[in-house]
């Protein structure tokens, strides 16, 4: 019987890979009884799914699975951008825009999301806004000067958008999403390196990866858990608490996002609050969890343990 | 990931399904099964390597020795990374010796070796550099092992304590459970490796290791030494959820349930401000019975090499 459990575990590696420097994430049990308030789908798993639908140009399928990411995490860049693809699949020009718009104003360096956007808008006869948005794309790529890593990217979109501008009935529509939304294996390597760069303190580093993570697998509560992770650690505690509760929202017991989310109560000196996250932690883990240890330690300690 | 059968694995299930909708039979579902590559599940699940370890007439060496094996098996004593991904030395060193098919992504290269210099694990000891290395067998060759055991010297304890503390980022571990661990690590030699080369694994060990840590446990709480007596809870708790993965089947569901109450309520002695010896008075009272119910529910639980052949096939 041939087991080739590599493969299928390098994705369990990231569900649990940790910042090891104080504590760590990881998923909840896999056995947990679900939250009333729980999801009843995987939104990381709809998320992939909506990814290969639309590979395959099943745009209804995809708009199907997009739309339940959304449930969970309505202002997440990449799903709206990919439901935008969606529904410009299935000519819903109006719904494309909305998914768009929705796209940039969470991410305005999003340009796949910012280039469809103009395009769109071009084919819906707003040349106001199809300008606007390729000035936004001009600037961008202004500041960049040709030396950031987006560089090539920045002058596809505009030509693209310049030549729908043009001759706007003739645009064409992107409805394929882009290789990096494809490739799980780049995926798991950018999460990987996220964790690598969060042990060794290069948050802003980690971020980056974890958004080109974050790509591949959408609103996944691990990627949103350390997402608000690196931000804590950078002092943005607002943006990670905004990422804690992504997190739990897409997996309501997620170990990792609540044990976090408690270090940072702690951080603020809200002790009550901690020790509900910790009280939770106790309940989800059954048989006990590092997860729950590591926040007690951080609650005892009214901080960041000693060792 | 707790939102139910689906979503109950974060990256598990949701990309690893569709990355891997090729794969091969596995039981991710089961933590002795996640971190292998192998080219025989089946036999990974159902035998270990044989222990080779000395037993001594000191009986305060040989309770020290049990405290370390059962600090072995427990991921909570690594803490950090590891402890998150439910491995534990024993993981590496299954029963003591080797894992021949131990695989973790980005720490391992062929089966059986790990970077030990990784930042995936370590907050102090990456290097940036990926050399996995062979994993050594802890009953091997006295002449192949890098760190002496020479009990007159430091050198084991000040390994496995950076170990602890720096390769896995774990929390300081009690002086009780750190000596303990040495003391196992040391009582694993050549010599003591008779008989057959590999052992069953039944429930029959797992039970007696939570009945040894609890009684231990409660040993340690007697003699003042809270943080042993926690750390030994915790692996007995950590034990249950392993037979726990074992009964995740169909047939399963009363077995569950009594593994459940029994760690809930070690759960509470755990965190209970005052641990006396009577604290453990009613669950020693319960866990013969329960020993009973989860003797009787073994064949129908994936410690049955049938039911194991069943469920590989059906994933």
């Amino acid at each position: 019987m041939e087991a080739n459990i590599a493969r299928r575990t390098l994705l369990l590696a990231l569900a649990t890979a940790v910042p090891a420097s104080s504590s760590a994430m990881g998923n909840s049990s896999p056995h947990s009884v679900p939250s009333v308030n729980a999801p009843q789908f995987d939104a990381a798993d709809e998320y992939r799914k909506g990814v290969e639908a639309l590979k395959a140009s099943k745009f209804s399928e995809a708009k199907r699975a997009f739309a339940q990411v959304l449930d969970v995490s309505p202002r997440d860049a990449n799903t709206n951008f990919l439901a935008g693809l969606a529904d410009a699949g299935l000519n819903d020009l109006k719904g494309a825009q909305k998914h768009y718009e929705r796209a940039v104003r969470a991410d305005d360096r999003l340009i796949p999301a910012q280039q469809e956007l103009a395009i769109t808008y071009a084919k819906l006869g707003d040349a106001t806004k199809a300008e606007a948005t390729l000035t936004k794309l001009r600037n961008m790529d202004s500041s960049c000067a040709g030396s950031c890593k987006e560089a090539e990217e920045l002058k596809t979109a505009i030509s693209a958008v310049e030549a729908a501008i043009g001759q706007p009935t003739h645009a064409a529509l992107n409805t394929t999403p882009p290789l990096l939304f494809e490739s799980a294996k780049g995926g798991d390597s950018a999460y990987l390196q996220a964790v690598s760069l969060i042990n060794e303190k290069r948050y802003a580093e980690a971020i980056e990866a974890l958004q080109r993570a974050r790509a591949t697998f959408g609103a996944h509560p691990d990627v949103l858990t350390y997402l608000g992770f690196a931000n804590r650690k950078l002092g943005r505690y607002d943006v990670a608490v905004g990422y804690y509760h992504q997190a739990l929202a897409a997996a309501p017991n997620h170990k990792g996002a609540t044990e976090y989310y408690g270090e940072l109560l702690v951080e603020r000196g809200d002790l009550v609050a901690a020790r509900r996250m910790l009280a939770k932690l106790d309940t989800i883990c059954t048989f006990g969890c590092a997860e729950a240890e590591e926040l007690r330690r951080w609650v005892q300690a009214k901080g960041q343990p000693a060792s | 990931m707790g939102t139910g059968k689906g979503p109950a694995r974060v990256l598990i299930t949701s990309a690893a399904a569709l990355a891997c909708a090729a794969a091969s039979p596995s039981l991710p579902s089961l933590r002795d099964a996640r971190w292998l590559q192998t080219p025989d599940l089946l036999a990974d699940l159902t035998k270990q390597p044989s222990e080779c370890r000395s037993h001594f007439s000191d009986q305060n060496r040989e309770r020290s020795i049990e405290i370390g094996r059962i600090a072995f098996s427990d991921p909570l004593l690594l803490g950090g990374q590891a402890a998150r991904a439910g491995l534990s030395c024993s993981a590496c060193h299954s029963n003591g010796r080797t894992n021949v098919h131990f695989h973790f992504p980005g720490l391992s290269g062929a089966p059986g070796t790990a970077d030990v210099t990784s930042s995936i694990m370590s907050s102090h000891r990456g290097d940036g550099i990926f050399n996995p290395k062979a994993i050594p067998d802890l009953a091997g060759d006295p002449a192949k092992l890098k760190v002496s055991r020479d009990v007159t010297r430091a050198d084991l304890a000040n390994f496995i304590h950076g170990l602890i503390t720096q390769e896995f980022d774990g929390a300081e571990p009690p002086k009780t459970v750190l000596d303990g661990v040495v003391a196992y690590v040391r009582s694993l030699t050549p010599s003591s490796c008779r008989g057959p080369a590999t052992t069953p694994i039944t429930l029959f060990g797992f039970l007696d290791d939570v009945e040894k840590a609890v009684l231990l446990a409660r040993d340690e709480f007697a003699d003042g030494d809270e943080p042993t007596g926690r750390v030994l809870l915790g692996a007995a708790r950590s034990t249950l959820g392993r037979i726990d993965e074992r009964f995740e089947v169909p047939e399963g569901v009363d077995a569950r349930r009594v593994l459940r109450e029994a760690s809930d309520e070690l759960g509470q002695i755990e965190r209970a401000e005052t641990v006396t010896s009577a604290s453990f008075d009613d669950w020693n009272r319960k866990w013969p019975g329960r020993v009973r119910l989860l003797r009787l529910s073994e064949p129908r639980s994936l410690f049955s090499e049938a039911m194991l052949r069943r469920e590989l096939r059906a994933n």
